[in-house]
This record gives structure tokens, C-alpha cells and sequence, in this order.
């Protein structure tokens, strides 16, 4: 007897194992991830499903085993072709340990092990230990919204919302409670019939007046019929039955943020200080999607104007003239205001700048800027490549003292911007006491 | 009309139904293999690499080292370096057989002829098998094991749960009763008593560990060494006796050391068992294709995968991996046929059954009464040694070649025989190291001693004792028998 049996569908149960492998070498992937994120290529960094190798002395599990190395052993091997008993076999050059492994197509040898992270544990890895300063602040009433939900059932409602299970229950409850009585009181009455039927053959046999008991029989049908019509005009469905679907509209926190990404792009942002930006807005970008389901992503290029593109014309463009930040902050409030109000969305606002403002322009920044933080998240602004502070981070720094969801920070090596990361998003560490 | 059990390559359920029935006869018929019910399943590869991860047992507990195994696999598979086994059996009754679904027909049919009768019988019928394992109560008990490991995991935290199992692989291998025949697992009892044990554990150990000797001309009144003689079961030994082990770590020290005791007799069989299968499904193709089931074609691209698993590459060929245990394991027993069938002078100079035309009787006594070591000590014909140009080298580490000490000649047979055994031997049988003495009334250390003279990778015994300090709590010394050696470790 035998039994062919189809497992094909129960799927891999390896998650368990991989997650322990992937616990015990967490220092390693932490330490590859940060790697990635500070020198990695972008796409990389984006797309996080590169397998991080770990080398097996890691995950070396010892044993009593024997040393094969320098001792004297004898062995028996096949395919002799030519050796007589005695023959002496010059061994190989310096030890003769083997020869060296080819590269393999994807450059892991049989002494690393790769390890693919999903995207969670890639970011869980990322973001490790950090938090978005002011992502628990919520207002009350702040970031909700209306949602139809479920609640319950009603007896009146439209037709296409009835539910028919609850009112069939509701009918047939109905049925029970009306017809128990009745039911109970017919039986009763059936039979006192029985025993006085009984009684007149009984007086009959014995030749004795029955008119009052036939009388008392009359009457007694007479209220078994007023019963049965009255048990049978109970209605199967009647309208105190009908239950209806109630749905109902309930406030839900807003799951949904938009970030601004705002870029200088005047002459003075080269190659170099774009691929800065592009790095600080990935990782923003990825760390604000974490707490959120969807993120939009607006792009704002500036230079002596500002303008929303696409992506690609957002790190692509190099435009030339003279730097004002202020029509930016101005074209991203105008942007908010049409399409995403801050009671709808988290609104972040992200923005790298060499700080080269013209210098009338710093008020009317100030002034904007007034207006539009209470109404964001976060601004995280961004000062590339300079040797001291611009006027204008000086300007953030000081709004900043009154407004704590204004983060500012300088870099000017792509290497910097993880790191900067980390210091920003640092959750404040607890004093460590016993 | 022709009889054929298939004509294309593709599988269905009902042509493995098909194919296992008329296998089932000629196994019965031709062969009388006695065999444990099968169960047949289909997997995909991604589920085949799992069971490789976990040494083909189908439900084992969670530990990192079997992810880092399956990484390991299947990286090397996506690479094309190692390719799938077609199949995968495990020794329980009913005996499961896995099969892939990416084989063909023909591979269908191989693979139940190898394993679902091959494998299964010799599972049902060798003598280790049926001493060290229980067909019966292995998948109860694995069951057991993962759900008792995962409940540890919850209430100590999975951190302290994989220490202790890590402490306890590093010394699974020496956590077999070679000797002594073991008791029968059986998942039920295991679960009945295990609460039990936990309870009345402590108050045994409390007897070995009194530190308030009841009257007080005791202790010196008890030279005897203890353990009264040495002990080569490590894991069972510090499941008993670690002073202050709790007990769920005894439990799982336990479950690690019951299966490595259920995974013995495989190592120990590894030629035989897969020259058995060979043979039989060697056979059965055969007899198959004589009774007109199966096709040229299907003959053919069974002959391929057939010569492709039993191949023994020489050992200066790129492809040599060691002695190959499908091409020796299935030589000799095809030996022992043609043995009885077609013997030589040669023959019954060597073997006293030569002529006796029952080979069944022979080749079931072989695969019943033997493992591979003494396998190859009895049965190795001169004719099989010298088809695969067997010759011995030997090494001495102080000499700058390597001598030639025998080849497949008259002189050498013999010799070959018994350096092929030893060699056999060795590799699957870890070193070994017993524990010789507690010192019961003084700090409590723990002596081990290695009983053989194989030097022990140092590095390697280190680390391994540090985890037997971790079970076991306060000191441990090995002592190393090589004179070279003699300073003995210390963790």
C-alpha cells in the first residue's frame, strides 16, 4: 500500500531559521546596511534586496573533531593507474592544503553565507534606534478623518442595506415568543377535551345526564378554534423584523503624508552636492514611509524662481543665476494649500541649499516660514558643501529655537549624510542606571 | 496494444500510482523486500531545501544553524553547483518519500524504486537501524521536540534557548550509546514523563552533590571515583548529572541528544544504504523495462542519471570528492550477485557462498546484518578493488613524499580490505573523549579524557569545551591521550 500525497502547496518553513540566522548575525547586517547607506549606490540603497554576504567563521559551530593536518594517516584512494607498492609520491608545494576556489559569477565562496534581508528588516537594520522627533506629538483632532465604518444594525434603514440573516433571526424570535403561549394554553385545553369526552361516555354507559358537560365541550371547541385561528394569523416575517446594516462615520488618524523636497539648483550646485541631496532624500524619504502608508513625494527645484518637476528633471538640472529660497517656500505653501491641507496630511518638508540666499531675501524666508511651520511635521533643512555657516542657516537656527520641528545640519561628504542621519533621528537615550 | 506504464515524460498522480503498483510487485515478487508502508509526496525544490536544512527530517525545531545551512544550499544551487538530490527519504513508518516536482517520469520511477523500496527496506531491515532507531515514533517525537523547543523559546526567550542548543550540537556527536543497544522513543511516554523527571531530578542530583555530608566521617569514606567507569555519552552524562542545570535545558539536551542517537545509524550505513538502493532500483528498471512497462527511451534516460550518481571520479580527476559512497556501496553489492551467479576460482577462494545460486539470501543476509565498516571487511572482493583501481597511500609528516603501501595486487587485497575499513571508521566516528571523573567533594570539575591517540583539531576542542563548561557549569579539563599533546585544556 502506498499513499502519493501533494505537499507542494504547504509552502517553505524555513522563516523561522532565517530569522534566528539573521538575529544571531544582526551586528554583521547592521554593519553591512550602515555600509550601504553611507557609500552604496542609491538604486542599492532603494531597492535594498542585495544579498549581504557574512563570512561562515561567524557561524562556525566547533566540535571535537580530529586534526588532519601534519599527522601521519593512511588512505585509500581509487583509480590507480600506474603506481607499483613502494613507489614514493613527492608531495605537493607548501603543504599541499588544495587549490584555490574559483570566483564564483556572484563573488561568494563556500565560506560566506548570503544573507537577503526583506525591505522591513533592511529598514528595521537602517533605522534602527531612531525616531521621528515629532511623529508622536499628535494633536488631538490633528490629523484625523472621517471613515465609513461598520456599527452594527438598525431597524430602519434603506432597502439595499437590509440584512437578511438578522431579520430572518429577529422574525423567527418573534414567532417563538407569540406562539409559545398560545401553544401551551391549546394544549391545555385539548386536553380538558380528552377528560371530558371520557366523562360523557363514562355518565352515557351509566345512562346519566351529559347536557352541561355537552355544553362545557361546546364551548370548549369553540375556544380551541379562537386559539388555532389565532396561532395561525401569527405572520412568518412582519415589518418589526426588518434589521438593517448600519454604517456609521467615525474619525481615523490620517495614514497618509506628503514630503516636499526642495533643491537649489543654481550654478553653484554641482554633481557632487546633488548626489548629497539625492542621499539625504532617500533616506528621509524611507524613514518617513516607515510610520506611513503611502508618502507622495513632491519635487520643488529654485533657483531666482521655483518649480515643481519630476524626479528626473529634479537631480538632472543644472540651472544657472542667482538663489532665492523664499519663492520655493512660497510655492510649497501654495502647493499645500490646493492639494494637501495639513488637517488631511503629514506634511515634511525637506530642503538642501549651499545657503547662498541673496541677502534681502532672508526676511521674506522668515516671514513665509512663520506661517508654514506650524503647519508641517518636520522641515529638515540640508546645508551642503560650505566652509562656515551661510546667513541663511543662521536664520534657520534661530527659528529653530522657537520651533523644534525645524531640524537643521550641514554635510559635505557623501560618507556624512548617514551618520548626520543617526545624530538627527537619535531617540534620546535613557541615562543607564541599576 | 503496447503495455506501456508511460510513454511521455510528463508526471501525473495516476501514472506514480501506476508505477509504485507494478514496483510494489516485482519488489515483492522478484526481490522479497520487506518493507514499511510508503508515503510518497511531491515537493518543490524551495521545500526540498528545506528538508536538506534540516537533515531531511520533516519537522524539526528552529535553530539558526539550519538557516544558515539552507543559505549556504541554496546559494550553491542558484549557482549550479550543486544540483537537487531527486529524492529524500526518511525513516519512519509509513516511510516518507519525497519527490520533486520538476523530475520527470522516469525520474518518478527511479525515485520510488530507490527509496520508497530500496531505502525502506533497508531501514526496516539492517540491524543499527532496528536497534538505535524507532520507525514508529520518530515523527511523534520530532513533533514533540519542536513544540516543546518553541514553548522554551516563549518562556525563556529565544536568546538562552539557543545557547543551550548550541552548547548541546557541539557535542551531539558524542552523545551516542555506540555500544549499549538504547531504549525506544516513543513521544507519548516522553511527554507523560517528562514533567516527572523535572520534578524528581533535583532530588537525585541533591544524592551526588550533598555538600552537607548527614554524618560527618562520610567523606572521606567515599574515595570512589565517580563516574565508576568512564563515560562516552557526554550529553546523557551532563543531562544527569550537571549540578545546577534547570530543567528545561536537561529536556532539551534531551531532545538534541535523542536525535543525533536516531541520526546514528545513518552515518554508519551511508555505502550500504545507498548501494542497497541502487541495486534495487538497479533491478527494478531492469525487470520493468523486461516486462515491457517501461520504454527504450525511459531505459535509456534512466542508464544517464544511473551512471551519473554511481560514478567514482579517480582521485588526480578535478572532480574527486573522496570515495563516492553510491559507486562503491552498489559495486559490491552487484559483486555479491554475480558472486553466487557467475563465481571464479578467485571467488571461492575469497568467499565461502561463491556458487550458491540463492543470491537473494546472501544479499538480504548483507544488507541486514552489517554497517559499513564491517560491510566492506567481509564482502570487498579483489575483482571490486581492482575495477576501481583501489591503491592505499600513506603519509608521514616528517617524510617529503607520500609511499605507495599497496594496490589492487595480490599482495595488497587484504591490506586494502582493512586500511578501506579503518579509514571507514574513522571518519564516522567522532573522537573519542569520555568523561573519566567528577571531582564530587572538591570544586566540582570535570574531567574528560580523549581514549584515542588522533590529534584533535586544538582550536576546534577549545571552543567545543567552553561550551561544556557552559552546561556543566564549573570547570572542565580534557586530558589528551597524544603524549605531544599532554597539557590539557583548560575552560
Amino acid at each position: 500500500m502506498s499513499m502519493i500525497i501533494d505537499r507542494r502547496s504547504s509552502g517553505t518553513r524555513s522563516t523561522a531559521n532565517q530569522n534566528r540566522l539573521n538575529r544571531r548575525v544582526r551586528a554583521r547586517l547592521k554593519v553591512a546596511v550602515e555600509k550601504m547607506a553611507r557609500s552604496g549606490s542609491i538604486e542599492d540603497l532603494a531597492n535594498a534586496d542585495q544579498p549581504i554576504s557574512i563570512p561562515t567563521r561567524d557561524l562556525h559551530e566547533p566540535s571535537f573533531r580530529r586534526d588532519l593536518n601534519d599527522t601521519s594517516w593512511e588512505r585509500v584512494l581509487p583509480g590507480n593507474k600506474e603506481y607499483q607498492r613502494g613507489d614514493k609520491i613527492s608531495k605537493p608545494e607548501g603543504g599541499g592544503s588544495g587549490k584555490g576556489r574559483e570566483g564564483s559569477p556572484d563573488g561568494l565562496g563556500n565560506d560566506e553565507v548570503a544573507i537577503v534581508l526583506s525591505a522591513d528588516e533592511f529598514l528595521d537594520l537602517l533605522f534602527d534606534g531612531l525616531a521621528l522627533p515629532n511623529l508622536l506629538k499628535t494633536v488631538p483632532g490633528d490629523i484625523q478623518a472621517d471613515q465609513w465604518r461598520r456599527a452594527g444594525f438598525i431597524k430602519d434603514g434603506s432597502p439595499s442595506r437590509m440584512h437578511v440573516g438578522r431579520t430572518m433571526r429577529a422574525a423567527r424570535a418573534r414567532r417563538l415568543a407569540l406562539r409559545a403561549g398560545k401553544r401551551r394554553e391549546l394544549q391545555d385545553l385539548l386536553d380538558a377535551r380528552d377528560i371530558l369526552q371520557e366523562e360523557i361516555h363514562g355518565r352515557l354507559a351509566q345512562k346519566q345526564d351529559v347536557s352541561v358537560e355537552r355544553e362545557r365541550l361546546s364551548e370548549l371547541n369553540r375556544q380551541i378554534a379562537a386559539l388555532e385561528r389565532k396561532i395561525k394569523a401569527i405572520p412568518f416575517i412582519d415589518e418589526a423584523d426588518l434589521r438593517f446594516a448600519h454604517i456609521d462615520q467615525q474619525p481615523h488618524p490620517i495614514t497618509n503624508a506628503v514630503m516636499f523636497c526642495v533643491m537649489d539648483v543654481s550654478g553653484s550646485m554641482g554633481e557632487k552636492e546633488k548626489d548629497l541631496a539625492k542621499r539625504f532624500f532617500l533616506l528621509l524619504y524611507l524613514f518617513v514611509h516607515r510610520h506611513y502608508q503611502a508618502v507622495q513625494i513632491i519635487f520643488i527645484k529654485h533657483h531666482s524662481t521655483a518649480s515643481e518637476c519630476s524626479e528626473q528633471a529634479f537631480f538632472g538640472a543644472r540651472e544657472g543665476g542667482g538663489t532665492l529660497v523664499s519663492p520655493a517656500i512660497a510655492l510649497t505653501e501654495e502647493i499645500m494649500r490646493q492639494r494637501f491641507p495639513p488637517e488631511r496630511w503629514n506634511v515634511y518638508l525637506a530642503q538642501v541649499s549651499d545657503g547662498d540666499n541673496y541677502f534681502a531675501d532672508n526676511a521674506v524666508v522668515e516671514e513665509h516660514l512663520m506661517r508654514l511651520l506650524p503647519r508641517l511635521r518636520n522641515l529638515f533643512y540640508l546645508e551642503v558643501n560650505r566652509d562656515s555657516e551661510s546667513d541663511l542657516l543662521q536664520l534657520y537656527e534661530a527659528i529653530a529655537q522657537d520651533f523644534p520641528e525645524l531640524i537643521t545640519a550641514r554635510a559635505s561628504e557623501r560618507e556624512d549624510i548617514y551618520p548626520l542621519f543617526r545624530t538627527l533621528f537619535a531617540t534620546e537615550e535613557t541615562p543607564s542606571h541599576v | 496494444m503496447s503495455k506501456f506504464l508511460f510513454t511521455d515524460n510528463d508526471w501525473t498522480f495516476a501514472r506514480i500510482d501506476a508505477v509504485t503498483e507494478a514496483i510494489a510487485a516485482i519488489a515483492a515478487e522478484e526481490l522479497q523486500l520487506d518493507t514499511y508502508p510508503n508515503q510518497l509526496e511531491i515537493i518543490s525544490a524551495e521545500q526540498m531545501l528545506d528538508a536538506y536544512a534540516s537533515i531531511g527530517l520533516p519537522v524539526y525545531y528552529a535553530h539558526w544553524s539550519f538557516g544558515k545551512q539552507r543559505a549556504i544550499e541554496s546559494g550553491q544551487y542558484r549557482r549550479g553547483e550543486m544540483g537537487l538530490a531527486y529524492e529524500l527519504v526518511i525513516n519512519s513508518n509509513p516511510c516518507i518519500s519525497y519527490l520533486m516536482e520538476e523530475n520527470t517520469m522516469t525520474m518518478q520511477t527511479l525515485v520510488i524504486a530507490h527509496a520508497a523500496y530500496g531505502h525502506n527496506a533497508f531501514f526496516k531491515n539492517n540491524v543499527f537501524f532496528q536497534q538505535w532507531t524507532d520507525a514508529e515514533g520518530i515523527l511523534d517525537y520530532l513533533e514533540f521536540a519542536q513544540r516543546y523547543i518553541a514553548h522554551c523559546e516563549e518562556r525563556y526567550g529565544i536568546d538562552a534557548v539557543t545557547d543551550v542548543l548550541d552548547a548541546a550540537h557541539a557535542i551531539s556527536r558524542n552523545g551516542v550509546d555506540r555500544a549499549r543497544r538504547p531504549r525506544q522513543l516513543s513521544a507519548r511516554a516522553e511527554e507523560q514523563r517528562r514533567e516527572e523527571r523535572e520534578h524528581y531530578l533535583q532530588q537525585q542530583l541533591s544524592e551526588i552533590w550533598r555538600t552537607l555530608p548527614p554524618r560527618s566521617v562520610d567523606r572521606p569514606a567515599d574515595p570512589a571515583v565517580f563516574p565508576p567507569s568512564p563515560q562516552e555519552n557526554l550529553l546523557y552524562f551532563i543531562e544527569k548529572n550537571a549540578p545546577h542545570l534547570e530543567g528545561w535545558k536537561r529536556e532539551i539536551l534531551r531532545i538534541v541528544r535523542k536525535i543525533a542517537q536516531y541520526l546514528y545509524p545513518q552515518g554508519q550505513t551511508k555505502i550500504m544504504n545507498e548501494g542497497f538502493a541502487c541495486f534495487v532500483h538497479y533491478h527494478i528498471l531492469h525487470s520493468l523495462h523486461a516486462r515491457g512497462l517501461i520504454t527504450d527511451g525511459t531505459l535509456l534516460e534512466f542508464y544517464a542519471s544511473h551512471t551519473a550518481v554511481t560514478f567514482q571520479p579517480d582521485f588526480d580527476d578535478p572532480r574527486y570528492s573522496g570515495i563516492n559512497p553510491y559507486a562503491l556501496g552498489f559495486a559490491m553489492f552487484q559483486d555479491i550477485k554475480r558472486i553466487c551467479l557467475a563465481p571464479t576460482g578467485e571467488d571461492h577462494r575469497w568467499f565461502p557462498f561463491a556458487g550458491d545460486p540463492d543470491w537473494r539470501k546472501h544479499i538480504h543476509f548483507a544488507m541486514r546484518e552489517f554497517r559499513d565498516e564491517s560491510f566492506v571487511l567481509q564482502y570487498l572482493s579483489p575483482k571490486v578493488m581492482r575495477d576501481l583501481h583501489l591503491f592505499a597511500l600513506s603519509n608521514d609528516p616528517s617524510a617529503t613524499t607520500y609511499q605507495v603501501s599497496a594496490i589492487h595486487d595480490d599482495h595488497g587485497y587484504r591490506y586494502l580490505r582493512q586500511t578501506l575499513a579503518q579509514q571507514i571508521a574513522e571518519s564516522t566516528r567522532p573522537p573519542d573523549i569520555q568523561i573519566v571523573s567528577v571531582d564530587r567533594w572538591g570544586d566540582r570539575h570535570l574531567r574528560l579524557r580523549q581514549m584515542d591517540n588522533q590529534p584533535l583539531a586544538q582550536d576546534e576542542a577549545q571552543r567545543t569545551l567552553s561550551f561544556v563548561h557552559s552546561l556543566w557549569g564549573y570547570d572542565v579539563h580534557l586530558d589528551m591521550e597524544d603524549l605531544s599533546l599532554r597539557e590539557p585544556f583548560t575552560s
